[in-house]
């Protein structure tokens, strides 16, 4: 996390509470605010002293704009911001006044924005991004809108959607160990803890094998997200599921494979002619890279599905099949 | 517990249709041990007892002495398995389970017990426990680590909101699993599983516990760092007390909290090694090895991830 300030003054009369936060805070002056390209995870501010109301208003107009895809905030040492909640309409995460920088401002301060940040993209940046991915499905044929929930789906049209596919394993074969009946009870069961767990995510079971399953869930970050909390659930709880809700007596694995992408959606059961790309990478990912104990997630769903809170669970794995993807870390005992 | 008249008349009628004055007493005897049909009727052993003599009076004496809902168990598992060898079918008994169900009781096919329907309500006692019944009990301590320094740097909404979240954790962990929370002080709470399977219970509750908090720190907690908990499960014999301090007078008490407090780090759970006696290889694994504890041998279990 980087914190900038934007500022006609080069070293600015700012209060900090301590040494380390005055460090925190690289100062700029407001001719880099054009090429300014902050990562995901940075704060930019810009300091409004000795701008006019028309070049202050400017200037939080580019801030805004090369901060799209971050956090960004106001200083305002002089309070010429009339309204600052106006600030927080158009997307700011911050907005430090004349008070605030008396008191002294501290790391916590830019945790906090960035924090605030982070609870809004689980909900309207979702949406943003689901619309850019329904932007994708209509350049395929999809409906115009994209996807707009189950109950508006059009069998044969395209839309954007995030796959979970899942498998469960043992080191015994399962079919083997359980018998052919108690496969197909251990089957029901599984799917009926999948369906309950995957009800967040308003997740859809689309194909099922003898043993695995694809999910489609609907491309909005919440959905993916949930979906990707109840994987991870899965991988630590799997103990507690294999051996008490599927009374099984030899541990099971689950592993899961996530991807987005968009396909021509049938109903489940009346999928056998759709020939989609992201359907096979879904499927491959899962068959031959996935391991057991592991979510692993191309980088493509990786920006919609892995939210801030779980992305230290998460780690690079290299490329497949062209896109690079992560995978999330073991649990053990 | 109190029932109907009606349902007084119905268990007689069942027991003396079924049974044989003899079978009877036997029976009772699986509840009550030194239960003597002669001495708590007035009849001298001399003179012999008819079946309707007998239903009445049992069924009297299980009510008056509070074991009606373990008699019912003793002879649901004797219609179903028989016993010593021979079959025991009960006519009607179907009826006296569906009339526990109705008082808001479940009947657990798989241990053969009743317990409170959770959905209506959980009772410290499981709704048939009395003051002084001793059982063996597994028992769960949970604390919570740094909880003064918790509230001392949060404000207390936030401090609130935590601790809410938690019992509801730890609350739908331990009750779904039979198992009652006894008590929840300042920083910390006493679960117990005296019915059912319970020194697994209280194992998977533990673990169930920790596995939640690792969801809720990264997630819902809004305090300004993790909360950390430490939980430690032990298994011994304990007098029921509607009382917590009679409660906290029981050894196997005594000593849960004890392991908690000198030989738990925090975000760990210590089972004593008394609980993994009835419990799968599945669940054994995923706690470490053997450690020394002032009470005996723990093991430990904690969320731990592979390295990034």
């Amino acid at each position: 996390m980087s914190v900038y300030l934007f500022s006609m003054d080069a070293s600015p009369a700012l209060s900090f509470a301590d040494d380390r936060s005055a460090k925190a805070v690289a100062v700029l002056g407001l001719e880099a605010l054009k090429s300014h390209r902050p990562e995901r995870r940075d704060l930019s501010y810009i300091d409004l002293r000795g701008l006019d109301v028309e070049a202050g208003r400017k200037a939080v107009q580019t801030l805004r704009r090369r901060c799209s895809g971050s956090s960004w905030g106001v200083f305002d040492p002089e309070g010429t911001v009339a309204d600052p909640a106006a600030l927080f309409f158009a997307g700011a995460s911050d907005y430090i006044g004349p008070a605030v920088i008396r008191a002294g401002v501290d790391a916590a301060r830019f945790k906090a924005a960035l924090a605030s940040t982070r609870r809004r993209d689980s909900t309207a940046e979702g949406e943003a991004e689901a619309g850019s991915l329904a932007a994708a499905g209509c350049a395929d044929g999809a409906p115009e809108g994209g996807f707009g929930g189950w109950k508006a789906i059009r069998p044969g049209s395209s839309y954007p959607f995030c796959f979970v596919y899942a498998t469960a394993s043992s080191q015994a074969n399962l079919k083997t160990s359980l018998g052919e009946a108690g496969y197909v009870a251990f089957r029901d069961r599984l799917r009926h803890i999948m369906q309950q767990g995957l009800a967040e995510a308003d997740a859809l079971l689309w194909m099922e094998t003898d043993s695995s399953v694809l999910y489609l869930v609907p491309p909005y970050a919440a959905n993916a997200s949930a979906a990707i909390e109840f994987c991870l659930r899965t991988l630590l709880g799997a103990p507690l599921i294999g051996y008490e809700r599927l009374c099984l007596p030899f541990p099971l694995d689950f592993t899961f494979a996530i991807h987005s992408g968009t396909t021509e959606f049938e109903p489940p059961g009346k999928t056998g002619t759709i020939v989609s790309e992201a359907v096979n990478f879904s499927y491959h990912l899962g068959v031959k890279r996935a391991e057991p104990g592991r979510v692993t997630i191309s980088a493509d769903a990786a920006g919609l599905a892995v939210p801030g809170r779980f992305s230290d669970l998460f780690v690079p794995a290299g490329s497949f099949e062209g896109r690079s993807i992560l995978h999330s870390r073991r649990f053990w005992a | 517990m109190r029932l109907k008249s009606s349902t007084i008349s119905l268990c007689r009628k069942i027991l003396y249709e079924s049974l044989t004055t003899d079978a009877m007493v036997r029976f009772v005897r699986l509840v009550e041990p030194e239960y003597d049909l002669h001495e708590r009727s007035g009849i001298p052993v001399t003179i012999p007892i008819t079946n309707q003599m007998a239903a009445e009076r049992v069924v009297s004496d299980i009510l008056a002495d509070g074991r009606f809902i373990d008699f019912v168990e003793v002879l649901v598992k004797i219609d179903a398995e028989g016993y010593m060898g021979r079959s025991y079918p009960i006519k009607g008994l179907g009826q006296i389970v569906k009339i526990l169900e109705q008082d808001g009781f479940v009947l657990d096919r798989s241990t053969g017990q009743f317990f409170e329907n959770t959905n209506e309500r959980a009772s410290p006692d499981w709704g048939r426990l009395h003051e002084g019944d001793e059982r063996q009990t597994s028992i769960l301590r949970l604390d919570v680590v740094d909880n003064s320094a918790l509230v001392q740097r949060n404000r207390p909404e936030c401090v609130d909101r935590a601790f809410v979240a938690l019992r509801s954790i730890v609350s739908r962990a331990v009750v779904s699993r039979f198992g009652r929370v006894w008590s929840w002080e300042g920083d910390g709470a006493l679960a117990a599983f005296m019915l059912g399977r319970k020194e697994r219970s209280a194992v998977l509750a533990g673990m169930e516990i920790l596995n939640e908090l690792f969801f809720f720190n990264r997630s819902g907690n809004p305090l300004d760092s993790p909360l950390r908990v430490r939980i430690a499960a032990h298994s011994g014999l304990v007098r029921y007390s509607d009382s917590l301090m009679e409660l906290l007078k029981n050894d196997a008490v005594k000593d849960a909290i004890q392991i908690e407090a000198s030989a738990t780090p925090a975000d760990t759970f210590s089972a004593s090694s008394n609980l993994f006696l009835s419990i799968d290889r599945t669940i054994q694994d995923r706690f470490g090895p053997d450690r020394r504890s002032p009470i005996g041998d723990i093991r430990h279990y904690s969320v731990n991830l592979e390295k990034a």
